[in-house]
This record gives structure tokens, sequence and C-alpha cells, in this order.
């Protein structure tokens, strides 16, 4: 049996939290992107709507995060070179091994770029008083999205990265958790979308929106089973699997893999209408929901999953 | 240690008891020594060891009488050495009558009174000089008034002791010996001891393979021997094997008794026992023919071992108590000394104080509420009107009348005071440890608040005391009243510390080592003190600790850890008796003075100069310039007495006693008896028990049927390396309460299944005296032992825990009884019966 | 390795389970209890051997394991103790993915923290392949063993190896302990005790367990990331003691790691494209008449 399993309060609530709200930025920051650039007059204005969310959200991760550490002085650290680490040169820090340092970058320039659709939120909704011009140039220009686009999901990335960089059970185990979690960053971001379309009955977005849903869906699917099958391989996969670990495996399989993705997968393809009392539990808006439960039961699982390992 | 060549530890757990004393053994391991544990539970020490012997707990006279058998009947003993430096070869009165043909029962036994006489163990002896008339004594007080006191001892020399060196007599103690344990077969031992036979037998083998000329080893004991009612016969049987392979006096070899409490040596040296005076001189007795100082010296002094010298020690001691009141006139002011009139020891203390026969204790540095049989001990303090505890921490001692400690408060007229006591490090003094080596430690920081040393409350007290009696004539008071008392310390001593009055420790260590009265010298050796009040001596056997150099007086427990000192080391602290190391080194040269070997080279006779010398720099002990051809002086006092050839100075005849005709109560061949709770009866003979263990037949004191069902488990108590006694050292210290938090009871998974425990689970463990409740901790370690075709489950607890301090628990001597070896009176607490069940107690 | 590196030979069979290393690190470094609570309300008895600390902690820089090893007869019996703290390995987990420069190499070679730039990531935590580096939620920053940093720029060597009574910590320079590790176990084989191999450094050595439920299984001394400043003589597999019997750097995975996350992200993009190309009409809008009533959901 390992001992050298990090402790229970590394892995707590907060950081699922933390992880979700950023990786929810990230991603509805990608379908703005995608929406202001090639998308129709109708994408736009969700689009719009949407810009009000990424901005909030990442302020709520680093709000989680500064609770979560203390002292948000020190966060500087990771920027600037503190003098008591005169081992390192320069002014600003930066160690080449290290995700977490990269992702500091990348997350403080996304969490900048979040400003941009915000305030194109607020010019779309006339609560913008000055610079309608330049706000909307900025948020509709191919290029600028474009490299807005590679941030967010440079940020959807980084903490899958950065648990691959461990030495932790499952954690570690694989390499392919970037690519699960960039791709589940987009599925929250694609049924946030969803759920807004719905709200705005925006149909053609909503169309958008459920082809998005199947191809990402289909293959966050493919990367869950590449998962799954090499922690198989490699014989490390009881915490996923097996029944000792309480609410990981129920938590992985119902919400990451079910709703999350399953279930939109079933509904966006096959285009059934299901009705459970008098709600359709096929909208857009339900499935949205779900799925971004489901992309919370995932990132929690995966977390937990390390401890999972030992507890068993 | 780290020169022998085989290491038993048995009755020890060295590793956890005495983890730093432990990296000898690891040296000697390292050079290719034999390390062997007995032990009924694998310990630490065992890990460390090449092998590990389980036994159970009580039975080690029948492993170590079965070591001796192997050895006599394999012809396996170092004959010279044997012959030459021990009593094998010494006639035993023909009336002798050994356990073996008396059903358990030596000689002498008298039932009534469940003691021995001992007048059949004594030596077939040749006629003793003549006598000559001796001057009657002096008046009441004035006893040894114009008496010449070495004229007196000699006129008390007797023969000769008669020997048969061709060992061929019934009456030799070797073919006593034979006869007494030639039933202790390999067959026998495992049939009581559980021990398997093969693994007595590789013993027997690698101590027998690994002794002689060329090796020598060394066992190693501590209380797992000495807590038994035949604590002192279990210790002297290994005495007998290692005189029967010459393995004493030799480099490498001997019985290392492993002490206590840091100071413990020191205690027993500079006396907490109440019968004996510092430097082991008895205490004058009501029960034995001390009346006067004549009295006491003329029954006191052996005239033919070196305590022929006991006068000079004993008045020299006097002289340092009373000072200048101490005269020829008034016999030094013997009269004066309180005399003892019976066991005064802590057990019938307690027993006296339940009985409300004391009135007021003061309690130093001890925790007797946690000690065996406390619930009995707790009740005896609740008959006190005062207590007064020093102690660092609230103990469970100065908190048991709480009600945490069982008690009602308000049914509690104890008056308790509390005194802070300062630390160890929280001032100066000595300690002396295992090695008898002194050892001298500053003050290092003051004691917070209002602690104080005991020295200090001692001081104080005694202070107050001679005020109040200053100008009382009673008799009764004058040891008091003329008692010195003047320990104030230099402006220097007290200089950096906070309390300017706290009495000099160093002065009381001058006077312990004595000083020339005319002068005021400190003296360099004892044998430099008089029998005429000349000289000055707290206790004669440290004399020396001190040394005048050139003028100046040198302090030599002071560490001088001298660079190549050699691995004697003669700097580094010193030893009593007169930095003697070796004890007996007289012995690790052949009869005519050569080394056994050159490998186990020591102390040797160098004919060229005339003199015993000692190359690592230990001190001869031995009469320096006394040739090895000398002979034996039938009219010689003292080691006069002995020849050349004889190495054991304080026994009469120079001699290893393999028979003991004097010294032991209970007997002078150490044999089995079963512990005084035991499943199981004496497979030996129809006494199954030691006939005058010391009993205590009072309420709450109730034994466990012997040989019964109710309690069928055989249980010891021992200790951790995470703490120390009753904890009160040790739980009140995060550091230490977090590595060992919770009391546990060890058991073999085997016991654990039958009764249904699962480890981890809260057990109740009971005996006749009460519950005690503990953790399960199941463990192989543990094993069940068949003993006589039954199987018998062997259980153990440690005893560190009390209801005080951070890491509490249930006191475990709540379960022990009083029950004691008849010689020293020390508790049973290793071998006794238990039953154990699941749940906890209250 | 930096020149004159120091470090610690941990040679297991010397031993005794003392934990004077563990009470002497705590004092020497002023650390608290781990628990007084659970001590204090009986919940911190474990019932494992003699170990109630269980782990290495932020409070607990060292820790002495206890591995019992008897057959059910106990003719196989060994107790087996081993003191463990941070290894001050050569290429440090730890050290690698700290983004602050908090962790560091010292002028000894070991690894030490400034706790002054440590903000509390807890990376380092998850970095570290021998569960060494521990958050401390009193200081909201990490502790592990710093090998006595301030002693040993005085010239004083571990606080830990000085009490330790049997010599199973030395101290010194590394190249001189693995001499002397080397030494041993050559020693231990001759003794025919063939179990003992380094754990840390390749000296050469290998031989069979003679003992235990891994009797006859082959060891051989390993190197282990680059090397460990704080090294182990060993007498059974690594796995028995609670180590990884092949450490990594938590950087394998970095490259791999971020080119799934890439190609990923050039998937999206163009499932993205495409899906604002070819849409997938909701069934219940594809008519002209707008949505009754209730989709009350939120
Ligand atoms: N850490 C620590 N060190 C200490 C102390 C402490 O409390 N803690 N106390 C000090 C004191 S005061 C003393 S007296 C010494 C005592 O030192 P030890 O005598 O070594 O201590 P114990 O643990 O009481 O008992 C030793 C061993 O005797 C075994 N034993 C029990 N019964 C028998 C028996 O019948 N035969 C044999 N062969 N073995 C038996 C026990 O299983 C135990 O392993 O330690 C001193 N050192
Ligand atoms: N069941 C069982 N019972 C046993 C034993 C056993 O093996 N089994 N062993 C027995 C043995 S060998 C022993 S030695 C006894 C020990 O039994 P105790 O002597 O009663 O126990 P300790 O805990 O040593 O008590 C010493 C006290 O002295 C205090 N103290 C320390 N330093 C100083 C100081 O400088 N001044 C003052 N005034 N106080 C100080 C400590 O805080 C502590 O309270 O227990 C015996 N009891
Ligand atoms: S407690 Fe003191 S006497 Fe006992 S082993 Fe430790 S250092 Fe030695
Ligand atoms: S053992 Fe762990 S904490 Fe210590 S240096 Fe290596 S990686 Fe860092
Ligand atoms: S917790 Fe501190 S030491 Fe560890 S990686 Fe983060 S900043 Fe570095
Ligand atoms: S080297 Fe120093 S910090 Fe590290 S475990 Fe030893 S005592 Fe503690
Ligand atoms: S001090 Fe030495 S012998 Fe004691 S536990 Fe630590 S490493 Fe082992
Ligand atoms: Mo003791």
């Amino acid at each position: 049996m390992p001992t050298y399993v990090i402790e229970p309060h590394w892995a707590n609530w907060m950081l699922s939290l933390e992880m979700f709200v950023a990786g929810l930025a990230a991603g509805i920051f990608f379908f703005i992107a995608l929406a202001n650039t090639t998308g129709r007059k109708e994408d736009r204005e969700v689009g719009a709507i949407l810009g009000f969310f990424p901005a909030p959200l990442m302020l709520i991760a680093a709000i989680l995060l500064t609770v979560d550490l203390g002292e948000p002085t020190r966060f500087l650290n990771l920027i600037f070179t503190n003098p008591a680490a005169a081992e390192r040169p320069g002014p600003f820090f930066l160690n080449p091994s290290s995700p977490m340092n990269y992702g500091t970058y990348v997350i403080l320039v996304f969490g900048a770029l979040t400003v941009i659709p915000f305030l194109d939120a607020l010019r779309h909704t006339g609560r913008l008083p000055f610079g309608h011009g330049i706000v909307e140039r900025l948020a509709h220009d191919p290029v600028g999205m474009f490299i807005c686009a590679v941030f967010a999901l440079a940020t959807g990335s980084y903490s899958g990265v950065l648990l691959n960089v461990t030495n932790q059970p499952v954690w570690s185990d694989t390499y392919i958790q970037g690519g699960l979690y960039v791709v589940f960053s987009a599925l929250g971001g694609f049924a946030a979308a969803g759920i807004a379309a719905d709200r705005m009955r925006a149909r053609e977005t909503a169309g958008a929106v459920r082809t998005g849903l199947m191809g990402i869906t289909l293959l966050a699917g493919v990367l869950v089973a590449v998962f799954v099958a090499n922690l198989v391989a490699l014989g490390v996969a009881q915490p996923l699997i097996g029944t000792t670990t309480a609410f990981v495996a129920p938590a992985f399989w119902i919400g990451a893999v079910g709703l999350a993705i399953l279930y939109p997968l079933v509904v966006t393809t096959t285009g059934i209408r299901l009705q459970l009392a008098r709600v359709n539990v096929s909208s857009l808006a339900v499935v949205g929901t779900l799925a971004l439960l489901g992309v919370f039961a995932f990132r929690w699982s995966i977390l937990h999953s390390a401890l999972a390992a030992v507890a068993h | 240690m780290a020169n022998s060549d085989w290491i038993i530890f048995m009755g020890s757990n060295m590793a956890e008891c005495h983890p730093v004393g432990f990296k000898w053994p690891m040296k000697a391991k390292a050079r290719g020594a034999t390390l062997i544990h007995v032990d009924p539970r694998f310990t630490r020490t065992s890990a460390m060891c090449d092998l590990y012997v389980p036994i159970r707990a009580g039975t080690d006279i029948v492993f170590l009488g079965g070591l001796i058998n192997y050895i006599i009947e394999n012809k396996k003993y170092f004959l010279e050495y044997m012959i030459n430096y021990t009593n094998a070869a010494t006639l035993i009165n023909a009336n002798f009558k050994d356990t073996e043909d008396n059903d358990g029962f030596f000689s002498g036994y008298n039932a009534q009174t469940r003691t021995y006489d001992n007048s059949t163990w004594q030596y077939q002896r040749k006629p003793a000089p003549a006598r000559k008339p001796e001057a009657p004594a002096g008046p009441p007080g004035q006893s040894l008034k114009g008496a010449n006191i070495a004229e007196l001892i000699a006129n008390r020399i007797p023969g000769q002791p008669l020997e048969d060196r061709t060992l061929n007599s019934p009456n030799t103690v070797l073919s006593i010996l034979t006869r007494h344990y030639a039933r202790y077969t390999p067959e026998m031992v495992e049939r009581i001891t559980g021990t398997p036979k093969e693994l007595f037998l590789k013993v027997a083998q690698i101590i027998t393979e690994n002794s002689g000329r060329d090796k020598t080893g060394v066992f190693t004991y501590a209380v797992g021997w000495t807590q038994h009612t035949t604590g002192v016969q279990l210790i002297r049987t290994a005495g007998l094997i290692q005189l029967l392979l010459g393995n004493i006096g030799r480099p490498g070899g001997g019985i290392k008794a492993l002490r206590g409490h840091a100071q413990v040596q020191g205690a027993t040296d500079i006396s907490t026992l109440y019968n004996a005076h510092p430097g082991y001189l008895n205490t004058p007795s009501a029960r034995r023919n001390h009346d006067t100082l004549r009295d006491y010296i003329l029954t006191e002094t052996e005239p033919t071992s070196f305590w022929s010298n006991r006068p000079a020690y004993f008045i020299s001691q006097m002289k340092a108590w009373f000072g200048d009141a101490a005269t020829a006139d008034n016999d030094y002011g013997y009269d004066w000394l309180p005399k003892i009139t019976g066991d005064h020891s802590h057990l019938p203390n307690f027993v006296e104080m339940s009985e409300g026969k004391i009135k007021g204790m003061i309690l130093t540095g001890q925790n007797p509420a946690t000690s065996i049989n406390s619930t009995f001990q707790r009740g005896a303090m609740r008959k006190l009107e005062w207590l007064v505890v020093l102690d660092l921490y609230e103990t469970e001692s100065a908190a048991f009348w709480k009600k945490i400690a069982g008690s009602t408060p308000e049914d509690v007229k104890t008056e308790v005071f509390f005194m802070p006591s300062a630390h160890i490090a929280e001032k100066d003094g000595s300690m002396t440890q295992t090695s008898r080596m002194i050892q001298w430690h500053d003050k290092a920081a003051d004691p917070p608040g209002q602690a104080r040393s005991d020295l200090y409350f001692w001081y104080a007290l005694g202070k107050r005391l001679k005020a109040k009696y200053a100008s009382s004539t009673n008799k009764r008071d004058l040891a008091i009243k003329n008692m010195t008392l003047d320990y104030d310390p230099t402006p220097a001593e007290v200089a950096e510390w906070k309390h300017k009055d706290e009495p000099s420790a160093f002065k009381i260590l001058r006077e312990i080592n004595g000083y020339d009265v005319k002068t005021g010298n400190v003296l360099n050796s004892f044998a430099s003190l008089t029998a005429d009040g000349n000289t000055a001596a707290g206790a004669w056997i440290y004399t020396g600790v001190l040394q005048l150099v050139s003028g100046q007086t040198v302090n030599r427990g002071r560490m001088l850890p001298g660079k190549n000192d050699g691995w004697v080391s003669p700097n580094w602290g010193w030893a009593w008796p007169a930095n003697r190391k070796q004890l007996y080194n007289r012995a690790s040269a052949d009869p005519d003075g050569d080394p056994w070997s050159e490998r186990k080279k020591f102390t040797y006779w160098d004919a060229t100069a005339k003199t015993w010398k000692n190359d690592s720099g230990d001190g001869i002990d031995f009469a320096p310039t006394k040739a090895p051809g000398t002979a034996a002086n039938p009219t010689g006092t003292g080691i006069a007495f002995h020849s050349g050839r004889d190495p054991f100075l304080l026994k009469t005849d120079g001699k290893g006693w393999l028979f003991a005709p004097a010294g032991t109560v209970d007997g002078p061949l150490p044999t089995h008896y079963e512990p005084w709770e035991s499943p199981v009866k004496n497979a030996l003979y129809k006494q199954d028990r030691n006939p005058i263990a010391k009993i205590w037949d009072v309420k709450g004191n109730k034994y466990n049927e012997f040989g019964g069902v109710q309690f069928p488990h055989v249980i010891t108590t021992y200790r951790l390396t995470e703490h120390h006694l009753s904890g009160a050292m040790t739980r009140w210290l995060p550091w230490l309460a977090e590595l060992m938090p919770d009391l546990f009871v060890e058991i073999p998974p085997e016991l654990a299944e039958e009764k249904g425990i699962k480890n981890g689970d809260y057990v109740t463990v009971t005996t006749e005296r009460g519950a005690t409740e503990a953790r399960a901790l199941v463990t192989r370690r543990l094993r069940p032992f068949k003993i006589d075709g039954k199987t018998v489950h062997q259980i153990g607890m440690p005893w560190h825990w009390g209801y005080m301090g951070i890491a509490t628990g249930d006191v475990t001597n709540n379960i022990t009884s009083l029950v004691a070896d008849p010689n020293v009176t020390i508790h049973e607490a290793k071998a006794f019966t238990a039953d154990i069940r699941k749940g906890r107690a209250r | 390795m930096t020149a004159n590196a120091k470090g610690m030979f941990v040679d297991t069979t010397l031993c005794t389970g003392c934990k004077a290393c563990q009470v002497a690190c705590k004092q020497w470094n002023e650390l608290p209890m781990e628990d007084e609570a659970a001590v204090r309300e009986h919940r911190a008895f474990l019932a494992t051997s003699y170990d109630n600390t269980g782990h290495l902690s932020s409070t607990n820089w060292r820790h002495v394991k206890f591995i019992e090893q008897f057959s059910e007869d106990r003719t196989d019996a060994r107790w087996l103790m081993m003191s463990d703290s941070c290894k001050h390995c050569e290429q440090a987990g730890c050290l690698e993915v700290c983004p602050t420069g908090a962790l560091y190499r010292t002028q000894f070679g070991s690894v030490d923290i400034h706790q002054d730039v440590c903000i509390g990531c807890r990376y380092c935590v998850g970095a570290c392949p021998f569960g060494v580096i521990d958050y401390n939620g009193r200081t909201g920053r990490v502790n592990k063993c710093i090998l006595c940093q301030d002693r040993m720029e005085t010239g004083d060597g571990t606080a830990c190896a000085k009490s330790c009574p049997t010599s199973s910590l030395t101290y010194g320079r590394v190249e001189d302990l693995k001499a002397m590790a080397a030494a041993r176990v050559r020693q231990l084989h001759a003794q025919g005790k063939t179990d003992a191999y380094v754990y840390g450094w390749d000296l050469g050595n290998s031989g069979v367990i003679t003992q235990g439920p891994n009797k006859g299984q082959v060891v051989k001394d390993m190197e282990v990331v680059g090397g460990l400043n704080v090294f182990y003589l060993l007498m059974d597999q690594p796995s028995v003691y609670g180590l990884p019997s092949a450490p990594q750097l938590p950087q394998r995975n970095m490259t791999p790691s971020a080119g799934v996350a890439l190609i990923s992200a050039a998937v999206l993009g163009v499932t993205g494209l495409a899906a604002f190309r070819r849409r997938r009409m909701e069934p219940a809008m594809r008519g002209a008449s707008p949505p009754q009533a209730p989709q009350a959901v939120s």
C-alpha cells in the first residue's frame, strides 16, 4: 500500500469548486469566441449575454483561491521573484519545470481578457457609458478572439496538466487529464450556452450548441474511455471502478460519465424528446444544467480519486 | 560490553529501556558477537538480536539451571578458573540437605516463622586460631573506650575453609551443584519454561563455545529478573554460570545489572534504603546485636574480607554526620542513631499506612498512586493526616484525593502540600550510573516560578528542625541537634542564579568524599580512612571522587574526556571504588598472574616490577603488590587471610561463591519456584512457591488462586522507550505523549481470536485486586506457550499511565499485588495471573 | 551532484526504533504535537505495532516505521524499523514544481524551504514521490525535513543523527556515506545477511532476501530519482517499508499531458467551428410556432 499519498485537506471541495468555476469561465469564453467570430446574429447575441459570466467566475475563483491559501499578497511570489529566493535570477519568476508557473501567467492573461466579453455584454445591454466602438471591435475581431480562445483552452486544460504532473495515484498514472480537462471545460461552456440559448429561445444558437455538445461529448467519451482503460491496464483503476470508495466512483460514473457525457450525447444525437411530469427533460436547459453538474462531479471525483486510492 | 563475544539479554529489554547504552552491544555485534534475547515477548531488543528465545515469565531459574546442568554434564566449565577462583572445591557441612532431597526445602527451614536457619549451609573449616583474652566493653555510650578494634577483629578470625581439589567428595560445592541441577535437563526446561528444547540447546552451545581463555560473554539483566519472589536467587543463577565459565572479572564478561532511574545506583550508594547507611553499611537494628558501637562493629565486621575495614568506614561516617560532636568519648554519637525494628521498605510501609500507623509522608520524586497494587496504595494514602509532595508536576499521587483518582474528595481528610521541584537541569549535583560511575552535572537554568531544588527543601527543613531542638537535652533529639548542616553556598556558586540560598551540592559531595579532620583537606582514597575519629567521610566508596592534586581540589566526577583515553576511559567520570571499572579484575589473569590470553589481556602481574598492572588504565581491584604466589595467612585479618590467587576481595574466603553459606535468606543455591501466582504447578517438587516469599494477607490485596482457572493467563508488566515509569516525566511532555498516547495490552492473535478481541479494541484485564482497561495490541510478537502439554497464554502490559497529564490512561498497577522477594522486598510485577475480556472496565 | 553534498545514511539494521531522532527533530525545530486533542481524547492510538504518529507530516519531519513480519508459527520472525524523512533528492519532485522558488537547493545539496516565499499552494505536496512534504494548516505553508539547514551552517550536522544512539543515522558528506554504505552492505553479506542493499544509490550490490514474505526475491542496490542525499540500507523490498519501488519525477507527464491537451483543444476548435456551420436544430423548435409555455426549468 502506498503511504505516500497526500492528506485530505489538499483535495478539499473548495479546490473542486475553484477548478470548476475557472474551467467554466474558460469554456464559456471559448463559446463566446466562436459565436462572436463565426456565428450568426443570434449567436452573437447569446454570446454577448454569456459575456457577463467569465469575469465574475474568475473573480469567484480568485476569491476561493484566496480563502483557500490565505494572504493574497503572497501570490505575488508566483510572478515576482521574492528577494528571499535569491537563488533565482531576474525580477519575474519562472520555474520552467512547473506547470503551475505557466498556468499562473496563462490564467493571469485569461483573467484580464475576460474583461472584454464583460464590457461587450454591458455594451450589448446598453449599460456601457463609453467606448462602444472599441469594445465591439475587440470582442469580434477574429484574430483577437482566436488568441482569447487559445488562452481560454489553455486555462481549461491547465488544472488537468497540473494534476498529471504530480506523483499521486490516478492523477499521474495517465497523462491525458490535460485533454480531459480542456474537453470538460468546453463541455461546461457549451452546456452553459445551451441553457442561455434555451432561455433566450435562440433556436439557431441552440442548434449550434446541440451539434457542439454532440462533438464534445463524443470526444470526452473517447478520452474517458482511454483514461479508464489506461488505469485498468495499470491495475490502478480501483478508486474509479471500485465500490469501496464511497462517493468517488458514483460521482464519476453517474456524474461525469452519465450526466455530462452520455445524456447530452444521447439527447443530441437521437433528438428524442422526453417529457417528465410537465418538464421537457431533453430541453437544452435541463441537459445543460445536468451536464454542468456532471462537469463538477468530474472535477470532484478526479480530485478525490487520489485519496480514494489509499482508502481501500 | 563491546568486548563481549556473546551477550544474553534476559530479564532486560535493553534496547527499549537503556537505549543509549545499547550502542555498546551493537558495537559488539558489529565485531561478531552473538546477541541473544530471552524474554516472554519479542521486543525491540529481540529485533536487534541474532537469536530470540521465548520463555514463560517467572521460570528463568529453570532455564539458567538447565545451562548449569549442561555445563557440568558436558564438562564445559573453565576448570582452572573454577577450581582456583570459586568455592567449587570447598567442603560444605555434611548435614546440609538440598531441595532435591527435601521436597523443595533446604535444610534449616522453620515452618512457624517461615525462615531459614543457615547453620547447616556452612563451610567445613580447620580449627580457628587460638583466641586471646579481651578487655571488657566500656560503659554505656563509651563501649569502645580503650579497645583496640584491630585486635578485637583479629580475635574473631575463623579457621580456613576445607577443600577437596579432586572434587570427588560428595560434600564439595561442585558435587552439591551437580546433584541439585541434575534434573534441569533440556526436556525439563522445555516442559516448564515453554522454550523449545532446540533453542535452549543452541543457547547452551553458543555460550559454552564462546567462553574460556580466549572468549568471554555477558548476561544483561534488569527488572525482568529482579521483580520476582525469587529475584535475588534468579540473578545468582546467572552468577553461577559466569563463575563456571570463568566470565567474572574479565573484559567482556560479567553480569550487567542495568539500573533503573538515572540516579538509582547513586540512591543505593548514598542510600535511600531503610536498611543501609551510605556505602552499604548496615543500618543499626534493634533485632540484631547492635546495642552499642562495639556490638555493632563486632557483629557487622567480617574479619576475613575487605569488609574488615568496616570500623574505619563507619566511624568516619559518624564523624561526617556529627562533626566535632562525635568523639571517642561518646562512641562517635552511635547511640543517637535510630535503629530499625523490621522491614521498613516501601510495601510494608504502605501496609502500615493503610492501618493508620503512619500519620504523614513526605513524597520526593515518587509516584506511589500508580505503583504496585495502586488501589491499595491510594487507599493507604487516604489514611494520612498530611502529605507533602515534591514533584515537577501534579502527579497522580499529588492528586490522589481527587474524584479523577476514584476518591471522594469530601471524605479525604489528608492535608496535601504540593512543593514544585526543580528539574535535574535546574540544579547542580552528581549522578551515579549503571557502571558505578559518578558524573557531575552543572545547573543549566533557574527553575521556573516558585520551584526549588529538593536539596533546598531538605536543607531548610533540617535547619528549622535544628533550631527547634537547639536547646533540647533529650537523648532522642541529639542526632538532629548534633548533625552537621553547613552547606551554605559560596557567593561564586550562586552568582548567576535567581536563588542565593540554594545549598551547595559540591559541599555535600565533599562531605561524602571525606576529608582529614585536622587539615580539612579532601582524602584521595578510602585507604586513608581510620577508625580513630581523625577522618570523616559520608560514604567510603565515594572517597576519591574529589582529589587533592597539588593543593587543588579536583572534582573527578566532571568528565575529562581524555583523547587517547583507551576503551576503559579512566578520565571519563569516576567509578567507585577507586575508579575501578572492572570489579574483581585480578580474575582476568590466571593463577600465576599471566593473562588468560592475549585477546583478553587486562590486569596482570609484572614479575620484574613486582606489581599488578593494567595497560588499559583501569584501577587494580586487588592488593596492588600482593604477588600471585603469596600464601594465605591463617591468622591474617582482612584480605591477608586470602592468598595471592583469591580475586574476590569482598568474600570471606576471597572466592566467587557458587554456593552461598550466607547472604541470601532463602537458600544457598537458586532453585525453581513458580511465581506466587501461576496457572501451573511446580513440576520439580511439591513446594510450588518460594516458602519464605514476603506476603501481605491484608484487605485489598487478595491473591489469585494458585493454579486456578479463573485467572488463566500469565501476565507481565514492563516499560516502553517512549515513557518513563509512572509517566510523570513523559506523559506531560507533548512530544512523548503523542508517541505512545494510550495504555495497551499486548496479546497473541490466538488468544484474541479465542476472546473475540480485535486489534485496537478496548479490553479489560482483571485480577482479584481489580481491573485495568486498555487497548488491545494484537501481535505475533507474543505467542502461546505449551507448558507441560497445556497451552498457556502470555500477555503483557506497559505500566506508564495514570489519570493526570496529557496522555492519560488507566493504571496498570490496579491489578498487581503486594508480594515480594524475601531478601530485598522487591515486588513481583513481572509474573502473575490475570483474565482478559473484550470491552471497557468502567 | 553538488560537490561536497551533505546528507545522511540510514542503516535500518541498526535502528532500535527508539524514536530519539523523531523527538530530537521536534525539539531542535520547535515543532508542536501533531494533534493534542486526539491524544487527550484517546483517538491517537493507532494499534499499528509501536507506531502512533503514522506518517510524515508538517509537524513530524521524521517518522519511525515499524514493520512486523511474523509467520504464523513464528519460526520466521522479524521486526523491521526504519527512520524516515525527506530524502533530499538529487532530482526533487517538490522543487521541480514549486512555482515560487520557495523550495530551493542549498549550498549543501539539500532541499530547503523559504517559509517567507511559500504561498501554500501545496503543489509540492502532490509532487513528491515519497509523500514527504506536507501542508501546515497552522502557518498556511508547507513543511518537511530541511536537513537542519541552520545546524549545517554552523557545522553541527543534523539533530536527528546526533541523537541516534546506535548510529542508524549518520550525517556526513554523501560521498563518504556512500563508501560507508557500500562497506556495510558487504559486511552484512559476509555475515550471511544477503538481504542488505542500498536504496538511493547504485553501489553495485545485489543479494537475496532471507526472511519474511518476500524470502528468495532478489534485491539490488537502486539509484532513484538521480540519487538520494538521504539514503537507506534496506533488508526487504522498498514497498515493505512504504517506499515506492520506482519513484519518478512528476515532470515525466508534462510534455505528453500538454500534448494531449493541445490535440484535444485543436479538436475542440474544429468541433466548435463545425457546430456553428451544421446545426442540429432542437426538435421542439423545428416547427415555426413558438414553443408552448412550460419550460420552467432553471
Ligand atoms: N524508556 C524507559 N527506560 C527506562 C525506564 C522507563 O520507564 N522507560 N525505567 C528505568 C527503570 S526504573 C528500570 S528499573 C529499568 C528496567 O529495565 P528493564 O528491566 O529492561 O525493563 P522492563 O520493561 O520492566 O522489563 C524488561 C523485560 O523483562 C521481560 N520479562 C518479564 N518477565 C520476565 C521473566 O520472567 N523472565 C525474563 N527473562 N524476562 C521477563 C519483559 O517482557 C520486558 O521485556 O529501565 C530503566 N529505563
Ligand atoms: N507493574 C509494575 N510496577 C512497577 C514496575 C514494573 O516493572 N511493573 N517497576 C518498578 C520500578 S523498577 C520502579 S523504579 C518504580 C518507579 O516508581 P516511581 O518512582 O513511583 O515512579 P516515577 O514515575 O519514577 O516517579 C518519580 C517522580 O519523581 C519526579 N521527579 C523527577 N525528577 C525530580 C526531582 O528532581 N525532584 C523531585 N522532587 N521529583 C522529581 C517525577 O516527576 C515523578 O513524579 O516503579 C515500580 N513499579
Ligand atoms: S533516559 Fe537518560 S539514562 Fe536513560 S537512556 Fe536516555 S540518556 Fe540514558
Ligand atoms: S523526498 Fe520529496 S520532499 Fe524531499 S526532496 Fe525529494 S521530492 Fe522533495
Ligand atoms: S506550497 Fe510552497 S513550497 Fe510547495 S510548491 Fe507551493 S509555494 Fe512551493
Ligand atoms: S535533519 Fe533535521 S530537520 Fe531533518 S529530520 Fe533530522 S532533525 Fe529533523
Ligand atoms: S534514533 Fe536511531 S535507533 Fe532510534 S529510532 Fe531513530 S534511527 Fe532508529
Ligand atoms: Mo526501577
